[in-house]
């Protein structure tokens, strides 16, 4: 028999709100400067009254850290820093109790140089088993034509290890060794791995680097048949034993290449839409829908059972590796005026510097989020509009700790702020004194506020995580509109890419007749004709209506 | 079998010896053998009949009805008034688990006064599970101008406006259920985590889309026991009515219009007395009173509008004492919205109503002092269309909630 999920629905992920975010940088409940599982189950009722209902944590595995915890030293544990496997046990019961889903990290790529297996596999004669856990050669000019990700840091794909006397092989950092799926005992770990968190209640798992797990030579090395035969082992695995669970790929490639992610609906549940956020962004910034609309018609259809996931920022980077190169001079010049601003191939600041914090922008972009077919997910305090540090080292400036309130250490800790693993963030702009939950909770107007509101109403149209979408085309190109259908529900949202305000005159002929109601006031507009429906919207503006029939309503009592 | 499953081992094994039956008639106020003298085997002709009453009333032995088709089962919890079908307490699940164990067709809660009821009577309730294929029954109780008034004035119409369906008891504690629905409310909500059967059945089955019906029954509406005061009860109706709201968000806020459900059977009428002038007189004096002293309260809850509507009416003589539709629509809806935001302690909030139902139960027995039943029926059906046209007052004001409203 299959061990049930938390959630009812076997397709739960498909309406989720999911909610990104690190505990280490949450909440801390024992003064020590670093968030815990303790600290992120008080904080779950803010999440709940929030509307997400799905969280996702980054690696809480014991790690020696130098990758943010993506470096993963004991599959099966907690880091010591974040509590005990009973405080994550107690934070996943806290959570299905508010009926939320809780998503983890599997990194399955790479791991620690410190976990055991590396430590066992560099001593271990070459061609033993327990040497092949990892790849291995004596010669650094294998495996030519993969690209090097970590630009900044990494020179090439291999390392010497002294002690094997060999080169390994890694995508990411060099103390990142990659694991040899072409040792099945590999695979074996890893699915004990997956089955010992899914046991435990784990709703879903999000699969790092996923192109990655196989080398071929002559290849790029990303995205081989041999990787998706190990991705499709894993869901068999999944779906043998575990019912209603959920597996998000980490595939940043172009939506072609990611589609083969979702198999026939036997690979990956979900995957990261990665060239439509850096799009969306573009899009903005020019006053132009062209790459929003563009890059959504390069992308093909996937399978009923499975979803894209959706994001504006995330814990890494925006990453502009699914952009072509003049697209990616314009970003960085758009975005990353100081070249602090930038890391790897990518622009490291979270959502409000990136608009500038003009609120209309921010609520923009969510607008988009919240509208586009997918699942949104949303990175911790992006909701406050939270500012990044960028002379913090790698990614860590958008990795600052959460901020509550205006007391010492933003609320997130008592301890000495010295002793906090990252500094809060304190300019005059984003500064906790100036942005935290607790002044934005008692302000109807703020964007939390505004955020909350957002939630509850996409939560009341499943149209927005289930129906198609299909773009209008008006002649004004500051101006987005599109349809977003599903059985008799029909909304048509409408966006101006523009700071200034817009005209636009909608094809909405096939339509005629019906009544637009404005979702978020409840608001009857005229009745489509059979003429182009015009509209005005201010800067930044957007409007989602829902389309109703006309009712023919009956209005006796029985007698 | 559910989970939850609360039957003791004893009953049960007395309903494996029984089999199978027909159809479960339930009766959780059953008190003493006088409340079962209408029972007969020959009543659903042809039909294998169990009925099932609670061991806080007396033993029942063979009489008219055969002993063995009669299961005596502890309840769970203790009985009151609203503890029925209406959701609100579980003291009927027992009855439906009975009803699923020997896989009735058909089953019927019979909460209220049980020598009020009859075979002929829970006949006309189950007919349309049985015959028509319907999963939930409504009955249609007496009406009269001056009874049920929490129901006229608040469930039925605010019932018919959200849910878009026309039941004139949407919470009506005597129910006829189909096995479908009984097997459906028996689950567990993995929303709240409770069985489905613990909140308000008549949402539960509009929201599904399971048929529904009503059927016109020649009995007054069930009365409150005389200790139960209208605070409490208004606290109790309203706290479901509004905590359902929040449950069924996505149902209610697409759904527009209203249709008539099929109705079966003639609704009776009931003469009512009128209400004496110092019972109104006192109505008024307590709104008035309320207004003083609960200002704090219906300022979190109320819209300045709003407000100054009441504020008016308090200057009212008692002739002239009339409160219009929309403004109590306005009050009702507004008192929803501030029960979801959680401005307050939700008890306190829905018992600072109290006075404010009284104001427009004064307003209306002083317009329908000489109405005929026609005009009563027409009264409540404008009400209902108040409530109706004032929807998307309340679709707008919790979609987007914010505090600086007219």
């Amino acid at each position: 028999m299959k061990a049930p999920g938390s959630a009812q629905d076997r397709l739960w992920f498909k309406d989720a709100i999911i909610y990104e975010l690190h505990v280490r940088a949450f909440f801390d409940s024992n003064g020590d400067g670093i968030g815990d599982f303790q600290g992120l189950t008080q904080r779950l009722d803010y999440l709940q009254d929030f509307g997400v209902t799905c969280l996702w944590l980054l690696p809480f595995f014991p790690s020696p850290l130098r990758d943010d915890g993506y470096d993963i030293s004991d599959y099966l544990n907690v880091h010591p820093d974040y509590g005990t496997l009973d405080d994550f046990r107690a934070f996943l019961d806290a959570a299905h109790q508010r009926n939320m889903q809780v998503m983890i990290e599997l990194v399955i790529n790479h791991t620690s140089d410190q976990h055991p297996w590396f430590q066992r596999a560099r001593l271990a004669p070459a061609g033993s088993v327990e040497r092949d856990f990892y790849v291995w050669s004596d010669t650094d000019k294998k495996y030519q034509q993969a690209r090097i990700i970590f630009t900044d840091t990494e020179k090439s794909n291999w390392t010497w290890d002294p002690i094997a006397n060999a080169y390994y092989w890694h995508r990411f950092f060099s103390h990142q060794p990659d694991v040899n799926y072409d040792n099945p005992l590999v695979l074996e770990e890893v699915q004990k791995a997956m089955r010992y968190w899914l046991d435990m209640g784990v709703d879903g798992l999000r699969l790092d680097a996923i192109p990655y797990l196989v080398e071929r030579e002559g290849t790029n090395c990303e995205n081989l048949a041999e990787t998706h035969a190990i991705v499709k082992q894993l869901r068999r695995g999944m779906d043998e034993h575990h019912a209603n669970r959920m597996i998000l790929a980490e595939a940043n490639q172009w939506p072609t290449d990611v589609r083969a992610y979702f198999g026939e609906g036997d690979e990956c549940h979900m995957a990261f839409h990665f060239p439509l956020m850096p799009r969306m962004f573009m899009a903005l910034r020019l006053e132009d829908r062209l790459p929003v609309t563009d890059i959504i018609a390069q992308t093909p259809a996937i399978p009923e059972s499975c979803q894209w996931g959706l994001f504006l920022r995330n814990h890494d980077e925006l990453t502009l590796e699914m952009v072509s190169d003049e697209e990616r001079d314009y970003m960085y010049l758009a975005y990353s005026t100081d070249p602090r601003m930038r890391v790897n191939v990518g622009i490291r600041r979270r959502l409000a510097p990136l608009m500038d914090n003009n609120r209309r922008r921010i609520e923009l972009l969510n607008s988009l989020l919240f509208s586009f077919p997918g699942t949104p997910i949303l990175y911790y305090g992006d909701e406050i509009g939270m500012g990044d540090n960028i002379y913090l080292g790698d990614r860590n400036g958008v990795r600052t700790p959460m901020q509550w309130n205006g007391d010492r250490n933003a609320g997130f800790s008592r301890a000495t702020p010295a002793k906090l693993f990252n500094p809060v963030i304190m300019d005059p702009v984003y500064g906790y004194a100036t942005i935290n939950v607790e002044a934005q909770e008692s302000d109807p107007s703020s964007l939390l506020s505004w955020m909350r509101n957002m939630i509850a109403l996409r939560k009341i149209f499943r149209v927005f995580g289930r129906g198609s979408i299909e773009f209008l085309n008006p002649e004004n190109k500051k101006i987005l509109a599109y349809l977003r259908r599903m059985e008799n529900e029909e909304i048509l949202c409408v966006a101006n890419l523009s700071r200034f305000p817009q005209p636009v005159a909608l094809d909405l002929a096939k339509f005629e007749g019906m009544k637009p109601i404005e979702m978020m006031g409840y608001v009857e507009f005229p009745p489509i004709g059979s003429q182009p429906y015009a509209l005005s919207l201010g800067a930044y503006d957007f409007l989602w209506f829902e389309l109703h029939k006309p009712t023919n309503s009956v209005r006796t009592l029985a007698t | 079998m559910p989970e939850t499953e609360s039957l003791p081992q004893q009953v049960k094994e007395q309903i494996e010896s029984i089999g199978r039956a027909d159809v479960v008639i339930g009766l959780p106020s059953f008190r003493t053998r006088e409340d079962l003298s209408w029972a007969s085997a020959d009543g659903f002709v042809g039909l294998n009949v169990l009925i099932a009453y609670p061991s806080s009333g007396e033993v029942l032995e063979a009489g008219a009805f055969p002993s063995e088709h009669l299961v005596r089962y502890p309840i769970s919890a203790p009985e009151r008034y609203l503890s029925g079908p209406t959701g609100v307490y579980g003291t009927f699940q027992e009855i439906l688990q009975i009803g699923q164990r020997v896989e009735s067709k058909a089953c019927c809660v019979w909460n209220s006064n049980p020598q009020g009821a009859s075979m002929e009577i829970i006949e006309q309730m189950l007919r349309p599970v049985l015959d028509q294929g319907f999963d939930l029954v409504f009955p249609i109780y007496k009406e009269a101008k001056l009874g049920a008034l929490v129901n006229s004035s608040i469930i039925c119409p605010m019932t018919r406006a959200l849910y878009g369906k026309q039941i004139h008891f949407p919470m009506a504690i005597d129910l006829g259920f189909s096995s479908s629905l009984v097997d459906r409310l028996l689950e567990t909500d993995p929303r709240t985590r409770q069985p489905r059967s613990a909140q308000w059945i008549a949402t539960e089955a509009i929201c599904t889309g399971l048929p529904v019906c009503q059927v016109g029954l020649p009995m007054d509406t069930p009365r409150p026991p005389d200790s139960t005061d209208l605070s409490s009860i208004l606290t109790i109706i309203l706290g479901r009515l509004f905590a359902d709201l929040e449950r069924n968000t996505s149902y209610w806020q697409r759904s527009s219009g209203s249709e008539l459900v099929p109705t079966f059977g003639t609704p009776g009428i009931r003469e009512d007395d009128a209400i004496a002038p110092a019972e109104l007189q006192r109505m008024i004096e307590t709104f008035q009173l309320g207004y003083r002293n609960l200002a704090e309260i219906w300022g979190v809850a109320l819209t300045p509008a709003t407000l100054v509507g009441l504020k008016r009416l308090t200057n009212l003589a008692v002739s002239q004492f009339r409160m219009a539709d929309d403004l109590w629509v306005r009050v009702v809806y507004d008192f929803a919205l501030a029960h979801r935001q959680r401005a307050i302690n939700r008890e306190h909030l829905l018992r600072a109503m109290t006075p404010l139902y009284l104001a427009w139960v004064a307003s209306y027995a002083l317009e329908m002092k000489d109405a005929s039943i026609t005009d009563f029926q027409n009264r409540l059906e404008r009400l209902a269309l108040a409530y109706e046209s004032q929807k998307p007052y309340l679709l707008s004001r919790w979609r987007w909630p914010d505090r600086f409203n007219p």
